[in-house]
């Protein structure tokens, strides 16, 4: 796929980076298949040119000898590559059998994060789901943005509703629980975060964060206030308690959208400044400042992410950051949070099919905890698969997901996956989970594939849009995940000789579309599209074969519900719903469709965020719920259980992230793993001299669940009480095929995280805040025997 | 027919003699004073009165239970009989013992035991027996430091020195309200009797403390409204101001002293004027106590738990022996003398070449020491939580860990996560809904005893016998035969080898032999008591004092640390808001520690929760009024409580009353209905909490916030 040639041999491509939620423009320059260099795309309307290692290390990934090319079985005789059409066939039976035998529960999924930023997946997982029918699913969304979700569908209505912040426009940037630096935002499509953060102080803003390290951001924030982990929730409080008790407070645009602010109020009540500096370690006259500051400012934002959501009062967390730029006014404001209108209307779309997410319609097995949008929280995989009974999972498919290394307690789920009857693995790496599946199915490399940010055009900070056809097309037997999902699909709809054609005929039609064909389509319905003479056609299709992870469920019943909708959704349609919306965009755009798209490779700007609450509120009663009855309830337990520091020798483990890594993935790149070690302990000078420990030495970890070894990282950049490490480490287990990751393993944070751990209301898992206890490493001989593990 | 019997109470130091009457049924009718008592003379306090409700308490437990479900929820028990009950708890200890080793069995000894000749050398043969490090008692959150305080002044834990109020012509006293505790580490009998009789002849007698507690009126005298927790720098400046203003009575240092140089060194900072904030007392008052008591003809001192159960109670022991020491008053009539009594347990608890090398070690929770075989109870929760040899099974005897130490919630956590706990006791406590198996006690009246617990402190030495005034009711066994068939069917050395009857008085027998006594003779005397000589001068330095070279040591090299912590506490101290709340512990009559909580007749109704007292000063300062809703909160912990308004606190000082918190108490039935709060939530614990010198823990003198606070 040619887009622009500079030189005879030497060809240029536009794409963007797939790795994080940044999304930024990459120019790829290449020559006879070889990639010669990656860089940014000073065009990209959103990205301006920022490009991190990571986008860099694509290549890697490209060229990595490791990464799977065809299907692997394990057999007796260790792994074999087999032909598509066995595979498929192979995990049909078996799947199909285990569902006979046992129940539909008795097949589990699991989602990794790079599923999110994969478009074919996405559009092809909703039929793979309701074809599995099952209710044992997970994914890294529950340790991850779950609370958000749930703070999202209980205040506006709408499960993947985000306010995002107006960063380009705001006067306060409040950031608690995040690194935007390292993690290039999140929930929050911001590439090139730290130039938009200097040009927020340029302009005479200021940037406070929050968080128990001084982070990359905290280094060039004007104010950073150390936070014990896990109280977040009792600052935040506090300052609505200042706010609300100084008449700061203003509804804003807002203001008729509101309700239950007085319930909101008597919730704050509850936490004085005081106690607040108590609980939290942040001083009493920085709380009583802040609440001051921010409310006074006359656009402001308040942000939060992996450490807040991952953390005890997780949910609380994630209501009271939003309530708290609601009542100083500054939802839907430019220059506050506000609402994205991507081309491709996810949100919008799914609304209209009656689909805004669901919240504890069922509870998981083994530990009673709630069920969200149709998945278990992942804190409980393990042991829906280790207990027996029925209901039992029995076996897993797993795609682009490493949960051994990536969710809490990951040495249990290695048992646990040890112990299946079956497991599929879809992932282009032999690595630490997909060691315990029966067959690996590798999809195409994203270089291989075309790029649509389906869900992160609705986080990102602007209204962007781009589409990057495949820099090269795979060799003739690889198959995209979508083909891949498709035809997984298929299988477990051939449940009789008439399912079986169906089966047949819709996976040849979807074929015949393609990815792209389905992109093209729902381009055009979008706010921005040229129209679909067809928008019967398709919304019956939608119905049937759907595209959001939405309509999964009640799939028949969102067809007749859109259906029935369709008069109303023609006229909203034509008259354009969306045209007060983008008509008063200050930047021109064409009528989009797919076509359209590739002939903008560096993507079409669609302007700023536009204020549109409105359209944006998905109640019942089209009212924001400052004060939602779930979190008020929980909000007891807060009450009851204040996180207060008690003894000060137990050790508060939170994460870290490192702009050089992405989750549990990319550790095989050999160019963003090389140079200083980064898998070690980060502990302040304080509790580093009290336990008679110098910098470098090697330590012990131990928490309730397990303990790792690592060496040890003395520095005052952390609170005292606190220790940090990174997450996603842990290569050292046999049986993988990373040589690259093997040869500089880190041990795995989730090895000592514990699966008990949760928050209370939604089963979220709390991975920030987990007590250890710290101490110099018996031996080398010794330590050898924590790395051991259950291999297959 | 009624009948009666002598006997005496086992809850608090005075032991008072008591009248048991018994119907025809030897039931007991009811507990009187024994006004014929020749040294108790009729006095006896409403614990001593009430025991009867504790003896006939419906809920008292009957026979041994076992725990039928996880300790997740609350406790179902189900009957089962001693045989049984101790064969399965030797089992399972045996099988601990195997897989994790001596100290993965640990014990929790309250003070009950220390009312309890036979039971507490039971406790001593089984643990010794054991080879267990892990025990616990509740010494270590009232007392402990004097025993570190004696052991490195006078070489041994067990010579404390008691005023002597009837000849004293001044008398210092800190941190104590005998009116209502009737004092401790003193056995003397009608306390208030005596100080109000001392002041009758002539004796100034002062009180320290924030409190301006009962036992200080008009016939006894008057309180220095102190600090709480800064006792340490007001011994500091009487020291001091008295070797500048009156000088110490230098040829009894000369001739019984060493290290005086470094007493010297440490109050050299501390004129009356240097801790006058710290203190809040006036330095001139400051001045004149330090000129008063070192020119009386004779002055005496003591000190308890207020001052304990600081954050420097050693230090305080050491200054508080200092002022006697140092003015000549040691071993001086109405001076401090020691009580001999029946045996010299001064002895007893001799240690010599003391040094942080031979008594400190090195362990997962920081460097610690035993204290007369304890550990510090602030690590108890931590050495089954966060320990890489954790506690597995638990022995509680006669106690309530989880409301009478600080860290309830974690120790919940701690108890949840024991493979097994046993307790003996005589009522399913708060602690006791945790165990795995419940061992039913006797109580007072139904165990022969005598009265050993004021052995070596008793101001008019006497030993007292009694016989069960009844016979143990159900299955209830005293507590050297629980033991003592638990150590046979573990294969231990036990009373019960051989065949012989076992006579768990054996012990006590050749102890009352120095006294040319044995259990017989007082068996046959008349109220089953011998008053033994007075309390005598002049075998202090030459016999009871045990350090090696017969000097008391007025500087231990042990303290150097916490010296040098202690001048750094003080400019702490200094540099603290004015404002600081610091919360104080309180007793009162309708109470004793977490126990008398199960008995309708002190449930009266001011007496059904425990408020928080504050001065009307602070409680104006902060908008409160009397019964307000509050909460009270500090970095270790929160709790809901009311306002009482107390013009007897010193404004800066709350006070709660401790032993409350029985919300979950099944057990209690009374007591569950009138559950009160446990500020013991707001006492710090784990490494840290505790002296290190002594390991007692820190629980007065506690930074908190109060705020007006409804849900």
């Amino acid at each position: 796929m040619v887009i622009a040639t500079r030189q005879t041999g030497t060809q240029t491509h536009y794409r963007t980076c797939n790795l994080c939620e940044a999304s930024c423009g990459l120019v790829i320059e290449h020559r006879n298949g070889h990639i010669l260099s990656i860089k940014g795309d000073a065009k990209d309307p959103l990205s301006e040119g920022h490009i991190c290692p990571k986008g860099v290390a694509l290549q890697d990934l490209q060229n990595d000898p490791d990464r799977l090319r065809k299907p692997l079985k394990k057999t007796a005789h260790g792994w074999q590559e087999i032909g598509w059409q066995q595979a498929f066939d192979e995990i049909g039976n078996n799947l199909r059998r285990i569902q006979q035998q046992y129940s539909k529960d008795a097949v589990g999924l699991y989602l990794g994060n790079p599923t999110a930023h994969n478009h074919g997946a996405l559009l092809m997982l909703a039929p793979l789901i309701r074809a599995l029918h099952t209710r044992s699913r997970f994914s890294a969304t529950s340790c991850d943005q779950l609370p958000h979700m749930l703070a999202c569908k209980e205040m506006f209505g709408h499960f993947a509703n985000f306010p995002i912040p107006d960063i380009d426009r705001t006067d306060y940037f409040l950031c608690l629980g995040a690194n935007p630096l390292a993690s290039n935002g999140s929930v929050m499509t911001a590439p090139n975060i730290k130039t938009r953060l200097q040009r927020l102080q340029k302009r005479g803003g200021r940037f406070v964060v929050l968080d128990p390290r001084k982070t990359e951001s905290a280094t060039i924030a004007d104010e950073h206030h150390f936070i014990r982990p896990g109280t977040d929730a009792v600052l935040l409080l506090a300052l609505l308690h200042v706010i609300f008790r100084d008449h700061l407070n203003s509804d804003g645009v807002a203001r008729s959208y509101l309700k239950n602010l007085d319930q909101l109020q008597q919730a704050a009540r509850q936490i004085s400044p005081p106690l607040a500096a108590a609980i939290t370690g942040v001083d009493q006259e920085a709380i009583e400042r802040l609440a001051r500051e921010f409310a006074r400012a006359p656009r402001a934002i308040a942000y939060g992410r992996v450490g807040v959501s991952t953390s005890q009062f997780s949910s609380i967390n994630a209501w009271l950051i939003y309530a708290l730029n609601i009542v100083t006014g500054n939802l839907d404001k430019a220059g506050g949070l506000m609402f994205t209108l991507p081309a491709i209307d996810l949100v919008g779309l799914a609304a209209l099919a009656g689909e805004t997410g669901s919240f504890d319609r069922w509870r998981s097995r083994v530990r009673g905890l709630p069920e969200f949008a149709g998945e278990l929280p992942v804190a409980t995989m393990a042991e829906e698969i280790l207990t027996p009974g029925h209901g039992q999972i029995k076996a897993m498919i797993t795609h682009a997901g490493n949960p051994v290394l990536s969710v809490p307690n990951g040495t249990l789920l290695e048992q646990a996956l040890h112990q299946l009857d079956y497991m599929v693995s879809i992932d282009i790496y032999l690595n630490e989970t997909t060691k315990h599946a029966d067959i690996i199915l590798p999809p195409t490399g994203p270089l291989e594939h075309g790029h649509y940010e389906l869900g992160l055009h609705s986080v990102a900070i602007r209204n962007t849009v781009k589409y990057s056809p495949p820099l090269w097309q795979p060799s003739g037997n690889s198959l995209h995940d979508w083909q891949i999902l498709a035809h997984l699909t298929a299988q477990l709809e051939s449940t009789s000789l008439i399912k079986t054609l169906a089966a047949k005929s819709r996976l040849a039609l979807i074929e015949r579309l393609t990815d792209e064909g389905m992109l093209d389509w729902l381009i055009k319905l979008g706010p921005y599209g040229k129209g679909l003479p067809g928008v019967y056609q398709l919304l019956q299709w939608l119905g049937k074969n759907t595209l959001t992870n939405a309509l999964k469920a009640k799939a028949a019943r969102s067809a007749r519900a859109v259906t029935h909708r369709l008069p109303a959704l023609n006229k909203a349609l034509q008259s354009s719903a969306y045209g007060n919306l983008t008509d008063d965009s200050p930047i021109p755009f064409p009528k989009l469709d797919l076509r359209e798209l590739k002939q903008h490779p560096h993507g079409v700007d669609l302007g700023p965020l536009h204020p549109m609450l409105t359209h944006r509120i998905f109640t019942r009663d089209k009212k924001v719920d400052l004060a939602p009855p779930l979190f008020m309830q929980d909000l007891q337990r807060l009450l009851a259980n204040l996180p207060l520091p008690g003894a000060a020798h137990e050790l508060l483990l939170i994460g870290r992230r490192h702009l050089r890594c992405n989750n549990s993935w990319m550790h095989n790149s050999r160019r963003l793993i090389k140079g200083k070690n980064r898998c070690d302990l980060m502990m302040s000078t304080v509790d580093a001299q009290r336990l008679g420990l110098q910098d470098g030495a090697t330590v012990t970890v131990a928490s309730a669940t397990g303990k790792v070894v690592l060496p040890l990282w003395v520095s005052d950049d952390i609170m005292p009480g606190v220790v940090s490490m990174p997450h996603g480490w842990g290569h050292h287990r046999q049986g993988t095929n990373l040589a690259n990751a093997s040869r500089k393993a880190g041990v795995s944070m989730n090895d000592i995280t514990d699966h008990k751990l949760v928050d209370g209301l939604t089963g979220m898992a709390v991975i920030n805040g987990v007590p250890v206890r710290v101490q110099r490493a018996p031996s080398p001989a010794t330590t050898k025997q924590t790395h051991a593990t259950v291999s297959p | 027919m009624t009948k009666t019997h002598h006997t005496f109470c086992r809850v608090c130091e005075p032991s008072c003699a008591l009248i048991a009457e018994l119907d025809e049924n030897n039931r007991l009718i009811k507990l009187a004073p024994d006004r014929q008592h020749p040294v108790s003379r009729g006095f006896a306090c409403h614990k001593g009165i009430h025991y009867q409700a504790i003896h006939q308490d419906p809920d008292r437990l009957n026979v041994p239970m076992k725990r039928s479900n996880s300790k997740a929820e609350a406790g179902h028990f189900v009957e089962l009989d001693w045989d049984q009950a101790i064969a399965d708890i030797a089992h399972k200890l045996q099988s601990i013992r195997q897989q994790y080793g001596n100290d993965a069995i640990a014990g929790y000894i309250g003070n009950p035991t220390a009312f309890n000749a036979l039971g507490s050398q039971a406790i001593g043969s089984l643990f010794t027996q054991l080879g267990t490090r892990r025990l616990f008692n509740s010494g270590t959150q009232d007392c402990s430091n004097k025993f570190a305080g004696a052991e490195a002044v006078f070489g041994t834990s067990t010579l404390h020195p008691i005023p002597d109020l009837s000849r004293t012509r001044y008398a210092l006293i800190f941190g104590e309200n005998p009116k209502v505790s009737h004092m401790s580490f003193v056995s003397m009998a009608n306390p208030m009797a005596q100080l109000k009789n001392a002041r009758s002849n002539g004796a100034t007698i002062r009180f320290i403390n924030p409190r301006r507690i009962e036992s200080a009126t008009a016939a006894t005298g008057d309180v220095l409204q102190i600090k709480p927790d800064t006792d340490l720098y007001l011994m500091a400046a009487l020291l001091h101001e008295i070797d500048q203003q009156v000088g110490f009575d230098e040829s009894v240092l000369a001739e019984h002293g060493k290290h005086i140089a470094g007493l010297r060194a440490f109050i050299a900072p501390y004129s009356a004027q240097s801790v006058a904030d710290v203190t809040g007392l006036d330095a001139a008052l400051i001045r004149q106590t330090a000129i008063e008591f070192a020119r009386a003809e004779s002055a005496c001192v003591h000190m308890s738990t207020g001052v304990n159960m600081g954050r420097q109670g050693t230090l305080c022991y050491w200054l508080l022996q200092m002022l006697s020491f140092v003015t000549g008053n040691l071993d001086k009539p109405g001076g401090n003398l020691y009580g001999l009594g029946f045996y010299p347990a001064a002895k007893a608890g001799a240690m010599h070449n003391l040094s942080a090398d031979s008594i400190f070690f090195q362990s997962e929770h920081g460097e610690l020491r035993t204290i007369r075989g304890a550990l510090p109870g602030n690590l108890l929760a931590d050495m089954i939580l966060r320990d890489s040899n954790p506690i597995r099974a638990l022995f509680i005897i006669a106690g309530n860990p989880l409301l009478s130490m600080a860290g309830e919630q974690q120790l919940r956590e701690a108890f949840g996560q024991l493979e097994l706990i046993i307790v003996l006791d005589l009522v399913r406590n708060a602690s006791a809904e945790y165990a795995d198996y419940l061992l039913p006690c006797t109580d007072m009246l139904e165990r022969p005893d005598i009265n050993i617990c004021g052995l070596g402190m008793q101001y008019q030495p006497y030993v007292q016998y009694t016989e069960a005034v009844v016979p143990p009711a159900a299955e209830r066994k005293p507590e050297w035969w629980i033991l003592g068939k638990l150590e046979q069917a573990m294969g231990l050395h036990s009373l019960f080898d051989g065949d012989h009857q076992p006579n768990p008085f054996g012990r006590l027998n050749r102890m009352l032999r120095y006294s040319d006594l044995d259990i017989d003779q007082l068996k046959a005397a008349p109220g089953q008591s011998i008053t033994l000589p007075d309390n005598g001068t002049g075998r202090f330095y030459s016999d009871w004092l045990q350090t090696e070279d017969k000097k008391v040591d007025c500087c231990p090299a042990l303290f150097k640390e916490a010296i040098a912590q202690a001048h750094r506490l003080f400019q702490e101290l200094n540099s603290e808001p004015t404002n600081q709340l610091k919360l104080i512990s309180l007793r009162t009559n309708y109470m004793q520690n977490s126990w008398y909580h199960n008995m309708t007749e002190l449930k009266r109704e001011q007496q059904q929760e425990n408020p928080l007292h504050m001065s009307p000063q602070d409680a104006a300062q902060r908008q409160l009024t009397e019964g307000q809703p509050i909460r009270v909160f500090n970095q270790w912990g929160h709790l809901q409580a009311r306002v009482k308004i107390d013009d007897t606190l010193r404004p800066g000082t709350v006070a709660m009353t401790h032993g409350w918190g029985n919300q979950h108490s099944a057990g209690l039935h009374v007591a569950q209905q009138y559950p009160g709060i446990n500020v013991n939530q707001l006492l710090p614990t784990g490494p840290g909490s505790f002296e290190k010198l002594s390991n007692q823990a820190h629980m007065t003198g506690i930074n908190v916030e109060v705020e007006a606070y409804s849900r």
